[in-house]
């Protein structure tokens, strides 16, 4: 399993689009130093513009859109160049390869998340809008390691849509619904959606965002553990028959 | 007969309605090249995928290694290189790189095992030149490399030769024979050029809608073969006449408006071209001729015969 995690590695070598996705994550970060500066903020509670850069819309949707297409890329390159015969003669096992897959997207979900962090405290530090503590760099690290788990896991059902089929329009369209949907559905039942309770676990303790309902959380890791069950037997079956 | 690399019974595929793979039983033995020889579309690739586990059997049984690949599958595979269609690569790197992927896939314990495989297709080892910018040449010894890397036992190369020039079809198949010859090697390798198999095989299988014809050496395939007597005469009508009244001959047959094929090779040809002469019937050649292994396959398979 470690040899072909690392294998999964080597195959990015000069993918540029992967690299450049990375790029988004210092989206919000940027757009806050803007938008703090129209705002005319100096002085602003840390966690508060961390909750700007890091914890709203990266979370919401830039991260599982990023993710989606980094799962549909994985995955399709290799049905493209009609790989998986000579993956499946070295022998790789079909489980094996799926959760190679994945601990890729974990990968990367962490360094994106960390980049945003690391961009998140520049944004803020540098042009004075907020005071540099160890307390809050702390709490936004472990949110940002949180967020980019939890994220991870979530976008699994994609990643088992990718790997179900040859193409790449499917998992990109079922990316931006499954999104789109967590994000409403999390107004509705946050135990619905594996992005819904993502959300709600990561804010829970934010200070200043209220949940409309109680948070049970349990139920919200149960959610995204009977998703992630079902992507598995969903990638077993359609990969044995994908041969 | 025991012994076999690869064995298969009764071996079937069927696709909804239609059989592409209709009960082949093939027999490969050790350290010899197979030739599985048949038009495009006939179920080459589909038994060779049956033989890898690549694809569900629906019904016989598949013995590599004299073990029911069914369940074996992870078992064996460490002991067979191959190609099936065109061999794919990540266009994002190299040669070299894609090789080592592989490698590390496999856990090659060879530190040149790269290296010494890209030497015997003549690819060059560490090369800049990404996959993508590959000619088909290249890919297709790419795709022969990366089957060979390991050093396996057997070898099942599905059309290796394809979109390769006549220089590289040559060299591809010299080291082909090599590996068979010098290491030992087992191959299984489908072609539709007749030429290509009759050059490489010991033994050949022919195949034609799905069905294993004949399967034998490429020496018994030869002996097989039809001898006759080409007779070229200026008047085909009045020479069979002649010949079927005066040397009682039922064993021929008109090829064209002037040339006659004579079975029987034990006939008078002295006798048969002085009664043609005295006929006027003017002969402009008598020839004795084999079939070629193209006129055999064309007979067994009853149609076209391939390049």
């Amino acid at each position: 399993m470690l040899k072909l995690i690392q294998t999964e590695f080597l195959k990015l070598r000069r993918k540029k689009f992967v690299w450049l996705m990375l790029s988004v994550a210092l989206f919000m970060p940027v757009f806050a130093l803007f938008y703090f500066k129209t705002s005319g903020g100096a002085g602003i509670d840390p966690i508060e513009f961390y909750k700007w850069t890091a914890f709203s819309y990266t979370p919401w949707i830039i991260l599982p859109v990023v993710l989606g297409i980094l799962c549909t890329m994985l995955i399709y390159d290799e049905n493209q160049y009609d790989m998986l015969k000579q993956l499946w003669i070295v022998p790789v096992g079909k489980m094996e390869y799926f959760f190679s897959k994945f601990t890729i997207v974990l990968f990367y979900s962490v360094c994106f998340m960390l980049i945003t962090a690391a961009a998140s405290v520049l944004a803020g530090v540098i042009p004075g809008y907020i005071a540099f503590s160890w307390e809050s760099v702390g709490y936004l690290l472990v949110k940002c390691l949180e967020i980019s788990v939890l994220t991870a896991l979530a976008v699994m059902p994609i990643l088992a849509v990718a790997a179900a089929q040859k193409g790449y329009i499917l998992p990109v369209c079922t990316t931006l619904v499954y999104t789109f949907l967590g994000f409403i559905l999390l107004m509705v039942n946050m135990y619905l959606h594996p992005l819904s309770s993502m959300t709600a676990i990561v804010m829970r303790d934010i200070p200043g965002v209220v949940l409309t309902k109680t948070l049970n959380i349990p139920a919200a890791i149960g959610c995204i553990c009977v998703w992630d069950v079902a992507s598995v037997v969903l990638a077993n079956v359609t990969l044995k028959k994908r041969k | 007969m025991d012994g076999y690399i690869i064995e298969t019974r009764q071996l079937t595929k069927v696709y909804g309605e239609q059989t592409a793979v209709n009960n082949v039983d093939l027999h490969i033995k050790p350290g010899r090249i197979y030739g599985l020889l048949g038009r495009n579309g006939v179920g080459k690739t589909t038994i060779m995928k049956m033989v890898l586990g690549l694809t569900p059997i629906t019904s016989g049984e598949v013995d590599v290694f004299g073990k029911n690949i069914k369940g074996c599958e992870k078992r064996v595979y460490p002991r067979i290189g191959a190609i099936i269609e065109t061999p794919g690569f990540y266009p994002n790197l190299t040669g070299t790189e894609n090789l080592e992927i592989f490698a590390k896939l496999r856990g090659t314990t060879c530190p040149d095992a790269v290296k010494n495989a890209l030497e015997i297709v003549g690819l060059p080892y560490k090369d800049k030149k990404l996959f993508s910018k590959y000619s088909l040449g290249m890919k297709q010894r790419l795709g022969i490399a990366n089957a060979i890397l390991h050093d396996p036992e057997l070898l099942i190369l599905d059309e290796p030769t394809n979109g390769l020039d006549p220089i590289g079809i040559a060299e591809v198949r010299n080291f082909i024979k090599d590996l068979s010859v010098v290491r030992g090697k087992t191959i299984l390798i489908s072609s539709h050029i007749l030429s290509e198999v009759a050059l490489l095989a010991d033994d050949i299988g022919i195949i034609d809608h799905g069905v294993l014809l004949e399967e034998n050496s490429l020496e018994e395939l030869q002996k097989k073969n039809n001898k006759y007597i080409m007779l070229r005469v200026s008047d085909v009508p009045k020479a069979a006449l002649i010949l079927e009244q005066q040397f009682k001959l039922k064993d021929y047959s008109v090829q064209d408006d002037h040339v006659l094929r004579l079975y029987d090779t034990s006939l008078d040809m002295a006798a048969i071209n002085k009664a043609l002469m005295m006929q006027d019937i003017a002969v402009s050649g008598a020839q004795l001729c084999n079939d070629t292994l193209e006129d055999y396959f064309k007979k067994i398979t009853g149609g076209e015969g391939i390049a």
